[in-house]
């Protein structure tokens, strides 16, 4: 069991990345986040995987299996083919470590739970997608998990991804109801 | 020789290409039911717009051919950034409002 951050290429733009968390195994697997059980998908020749996402979705949306970011993932691991004729995304993915070990279960639960109570507060208190881009965004929120739940990766990957150094403060990622209202972004 | 109808005629055949382009892959998305997955090849999106650029600039090369070299560079230059505002207004304004993706 491993984590990547993914980075791939934006559908259709000559210029710009969006990152991505990937959960690997190498058996079949399923886990719960938020009210639905997810099954690993294949990604590649024994690598098995659960594609996890903020999108632009009008508010920053996170999403299990976007098509996008699936198909990134295949590519990357080899499950999608690339040939000249058919658009790809590019896909680099840079390994998560947790205190310089790969992963335990310990974090991989503590980012689920992380990814679970950011869906609670995605319904509850949205953060808007900024315009063009340009704010808290897909590359933030993937670095933010990745921070919030202790592992270390590299930030700035291939491309323009834009705003990856930015944060969003650990009171989106917990499920319970803060004191004073969270800070909003963009 | 007409300079502002260079521009009239490069602009208006760059900015009608680009959104017959932007209309073809939207169209393609919606017939494959899947918007968020990649639509128009990428070889076919990316040549296609290289293509209208370079009809583009022709026509607009054609309208400057007697004017000085000098005016004739800085007239180019000016349409090049024009044409890369419009580029950016069309294809990603096209991307990030149909939430087709984004960073």
């Amino acid at each position: 069991m491993t984590i990547y951050v993914g980075a791939r290429d934006l559908s259709g733009l000559p210029f710009g990345t969006h990152q991505f968390v990937v959960i690997t195994y190498s058996s079949r697997k399923s886990i719960k986040i938020g009210r639905k059980v997810y099954e690993a998908k294949l990604l590649g020749h024994n690598v098995y995987g659960i594609v996890i996402g903020a999108q632009n979705r009008g508010t920053l949306k996170v999403e299990m299996f976007e098509g996008a970011d699936t198909v990134a993932a295949q590519e990357h691991f080899g499950e999608a083919k690339k040939t000249w004729y058919k658009s790809d995304y590019d896909t680099e993915m840079q390994l998560v470590k947790f205190k310089g070990a790969e992963l335990s279960l310990e974090h991989e639960s503590k980012l689920i739970s992380l990814v679970d109570a950011y869906l609670i507060n995605q319904s509850l208190d949205p953060i808007s997608y900024p315009t063009a881009g340009a704010g808290y965004n897909s590359n933030s929120w993937a670095q933010s998990l990745i921070q919030h739940a202790g592992g270390k990766v590299k930030e700035n990957m291939k491309g323009l991804d834009i705003f990856h150094n930015r944060r969003i403060p650990e009171t989106y990622f917990t499920p319970i109801c803060p004191s004073k209202p969270r800070v909003k972004l963009n | 020789m007409d300079v502002k109808k260079g521009y009239r005629q490069s602009l208006l055949i760059f900015v009608l290409g680009l959104l017959s382009l932007v209309v073809a892959d939207y169209s393609m998305r919606q017939f494959t039911g899947s918007p968020n997955n990649l639509g128009m090849p990428e070889v076919v999106w990316f040549a296609l717009q290289v293509i209208i650029s370079v009809v583009s600039i022709f026509v607009f090369i054609k309208n400057i051919q007697t004017l000085p070299i000098s005016k004739k560079i800085i007239n180019s230059l000016l349409l090049l950034l024009i044409g890369a505002v419009v580029y950016i207004c069309v294809i990603y304004g096209y991307v990030f409002s149909t939430q087709i993706d984004g960073f």
